[in-house]
Order: structure tokens, then sequence, then C-alpha cells
């Protein structure tokens, strides 16, 4: 995988996912928005190199951790995006060799699995830490059927982003020696 | 290039197992990330700014209910205009509402017996007063439309006898002749003595009250009266109405010995409250049937 390729799209979704939010928001079903950047998370875990793909999970994990937020808050928390990208990665990788990779609906249902998988992860860690003193609660229930809900979305938004990154699959010099379907 | 991939590769566990132990950390101890998150705020913030713009004209954030009118300088004076407006309005509003609660507590203080011979009552405003004399006849805002008849009694805070009507009286006018106007000649009341309140009037002294046309009124009583100042002195005339009996006409102001007279005394009658001072009163309206109502109506004509 040719990383500055792989860098550029990173910037590209991150900002797209933090400044047109607000354009693919449902207002209506709990203001959820779609993660883009899974998407691209997906799409490399479903043709990079097994290191190379968690290395990516990890790196746009961290960038979704670091992302400017509305409020300052004193902290960044690295690690619910970091190691949940990171474990979706990995369920991706044990099930891409089952699947057609280059149908864009793959995209989509890779997404969704994905995301459920970081879902949970994000959830267990911040509910964790929601028992450290002087922490506020966290509604770990409600807040996991919400990125259900946003996870579904994401698969749904992933199936035109997934056409448009399989038209530039020859950029990205994926060089697997798995057999593609 | 292998030797990187294995490093890589080697790299990643811990580079996990970090971010594992960072993700656990205490808040106290993640100070650090601002850092990274600012300077990755730094890098996006321009392109950031372009996407925020380009989803703005994508789906433009809705706007609240009324926010849709062009804020120009007219729309601004406009709305200035309309907010002075609105504050003149409501001083008016005011104004009209402590001239309403006047009115009404001058009703309150009218005692409910001397109700029984009155039909109605009326606030009216005073909108024009005699040019040359303080005890001259005023006009009232009131007149034969609202029930005003030759001879109906003025009365200010309840019970202070202020005048009556004289013929003068028009659809939505009339003309009040205040007490203390030369014009009503002689007026006959009762001595209340200060000490004795609850004297009945019919043992208390009668004096015969005749205005000076200076505001006051003066008389001189047999000098064996027991008359003092500060005595109340109350109306008991029977060319008044029967809702003008008792009231109060003033006050004693002083009490002289007559140096031409030594059996009688002068004494100065002073009312509480002049007509030239306040800016309404009240009028008894009574029915027109009754007894001596308004027969001493008018009987100054227009004193001024």
């Amino acid at each position: 995988m040719r990383w500055p390729v792989f860098a550029i799209f990173a910037f590209v979704l991150v900002v797209m996912q933090l400044s047109l939010r607000n354009v693919l928001t449902l207002q209506s079903l709990k203001q959820i928005s779609p993660d883009l950047v899974a998407c691209l998370a997906v799409f490399v875990c479903l043709f990079a190199h097994r290191t190379s793909a968690l290395w990516a999970c990890w790196a746009l994990g961290v960038a979704m951790d670091l992302a400017p937020t509305d409020d300052d808050p004193s902290y960044f928390l690295i690690g619910p995006h970091a190691l949940g990208y990171v474990f979706g990665g990995f369920l991706v990788l044990q099930i891409r060799t089952m699947v057609f990779r280059r149908k864009a609906i793959t995209i989509g249902f890779m997404t969704v699995v994905f995301l459920l998988a970081a879902s949970i992860l994000a959830v267990f860690l911040l509910a964790v830490r929601s028992w450290y003193p002087e922490a506020q609660g966290y509604p770990a229930l409600s807040e996991f059927w919400r990125r259900v809900l946003i996870a579904v979305y994401s698969g749904v938004m992933a199936i035109p982003l997934g056409m448009l990154l399989n038209s530039t699959m020859t950029l990205w010099g994926f060089q697997s020696n798995v057999s593609r379907r | 290039m292998p030797r990187l991939q294995i490093t890589s590769a080697r790299a990643l566990p811990v580079t996990l197992l970090l971010t594992f132990v960072i993700a656990f950390l205490p808040g106290q101890a993640l100070g650090w990330t601002r850092l990274p998150a600012e300077l990755m705020r730094l890098v996006m913030g321009p392109f950031g700014s372009l996407g925020v713009s380009a989803g703005q004209v994508i789906r433009p954030t809705p706007k609240p209910p009324g926010s849709n009118q062009v804020i120009d300088d007219e729309f601004v004076r406009h709305l200035q205009e309309e907010r002075d407006n609105f504050e003149r309005l409501y001083l008016l509003e005011q104004s009209r509402v402590d001239n309403l609660q006047g009115q009404l507590e001058q009703i309150q203080k009218i005692p409910l017996e001397s109700l029984a011979a009155t039909k109605a009552l009326l606030t009216a405003n005073i909108v024009l007063r005699s040019p040359t004399a303080g005890s001259g006849s005023v006009v009232l805002n009131r007149g034969a439309n609202h029930g005003v008849q030759p001879g109906t009694v003025a009365v200010y805070n309840g019970v202070h006898l202020m005048g009556r009507v004289t013929d003068d009286v028009s659809g939505v006018q009339c003309t009040l002749l205040p007490l203390t106007n030369k014009a009503n000649r002689l007026i006959e009341c009762r001595v209340i003595p200060k000490d004795r309140p609850d004297l009945r009037p019919s043992e208390a002294p009668r004096v015969g009250l005749v205005p000076t046309g200076e505001g006051v009124f003066t008389d001189q009583p047999n000098a064996a009266e027991p008359i003092a100042v500060g005595d109340t002195v109350r109306l008991d005339d029977t060319s008044w109405p029967t809702s003008a009996q008792k009231m109060i006409v003033g006050v004693v102001e002083s009490v002289e010995v007559n140096d031409l007279d030594p059996l009688r005394k002068v004494i100065v009658v002073r009312p509480a409250y002049q007509v030239s001072q306040v800016t309404q009163v009240v009028l008894r309206i009574e029915e027109l049937d009754n007894g001596n109502g308004a027969e001493g109506g008018g009987s100054g004509g227009n004193g001024s």
C-alpha cells in the first residue's frame, strides 16, 4: 500500500467527516452522522497487507480521537477510536477472504461489521472510565444503541463511497497475495 | 524492505499496548494530548472551513422563525421606531394606570353609610380653571350624559366637601362652584371638638361660615361656644343635598376674640383641600326625586 496515497485519502475523509457532518446528519434519528473514515479503514482492510491495514486503522483511529470537538476539553482520550478501529479492522481481516471484496455492497456490509466491533470496544472502554473517581456517568447501553444506528447508517453511505474508492484502486498499489474475488 | 515490515509488525503490538495503557490513564495524565490535537486542528483548520462553507451551501442551518427578514439599515430603523413607539405607549398606559389607581383610592375613601343617598359615584377631572381667582369655578369633564345634575356634590378623599355643580351643565361638561367661593354666602356647619370626636352633631356648636374668597371661611360665634383650634367643621345645611351632610368642610385654624364685640369671637376655618390643589374630584350623583338635593344647586352661579 502506498502510504502517501493513504495519507491523502485519510486527510480528505477526516476533513469531510468533521466539516460536512451536518450535511449527512439525521436530525430525527438521534442526530447520527455516518462514519466516513470507517469506510476508508474497511477499504484498506479489504485490500492491504494485514500489518499495514492494522496500522492504517490505528492511524485513522488516533486521528479521530484527536479530532477537534465542539468544546475545549482539558484532554483528548486516545483509545476509543484507535483501539476500536484496530479491533474492527482485525475482524474484517478475518473474514475478508470470504467476501467479494470488489463489490461496493461488500464495503457497506463490512463497514457495519467493522463499526459494530469498534463500538463494542469503545463503549467498553468509556464505560470502564466512567467508574473512575470524579468521572461522570456514562449511559453505555443507549450509547451503544446510538453507535449501532451509526454503523448501519455508515454501511449505507459506504456503498457509494466504496464505489468511488474502488475506482481509485490503481493508485493504492495494493500488493496482496490473497486471491481477490 | 522485509526488515522494515518485520519491524513494523513488531511495533504494532507494542503500539497497541501503549495505546491501551493510554486509554486507561486518568484525565490528569492526558494533558499532553492537547498538543497533537492542536496541531491537527491547525492543519485541518483551513480545509475544515471550506468544508463547513460547502456544507452550509448544501444543507443550510435552519434559521429560527422570523429570522429570514433582511437585516438592513432601514429595517433596523423601523425596529427602533417601533421600539420607541411601544415605549411611549407603555408610559401612556402606566400614566393611565396611575390615574385609575388615584380614582379608585378616591372612591374607596367614601364611607359606606354616606352612600345611602348616592345613586352613583363619578370621578371627574378638572379641565378648566378660573384664571383669576383660586376659589373660582372650575369646569369638569362630566355632564348630563354622565348623570350630573345641577347641585351635584363634589368631594375629595371621600369626605372632604369641595363644592357643588352649578346650573351650567352641558352634555359632557359641568361647572363646579368651589365651597370657598364667596358666592356660597352662608354655610351652616357643626364644629366637632377634636378632643370629643364622638360628640353627637346635634350637640356640637353650630356656626354659619362665610367664605372670604381667599380660600377660608370665617364666623363670629358666641364667645361661650367651646370652639378651639383644630376642631373639625362638618356641613349641617339643609340647603345642601343629603349626600353632602356631615362632610368635612375644614378645620378651625384660629380662634380670636372680637375686639369690637367682646361677647363674640372670630374663627377662621380652612379646608383641608382646595379645588386649586387637586386635579380630580368625585361627584356624588343623587336620585332626581331626592328631597332637598338640587334646590340649592347653582345658588352661586358662576362665581369666578
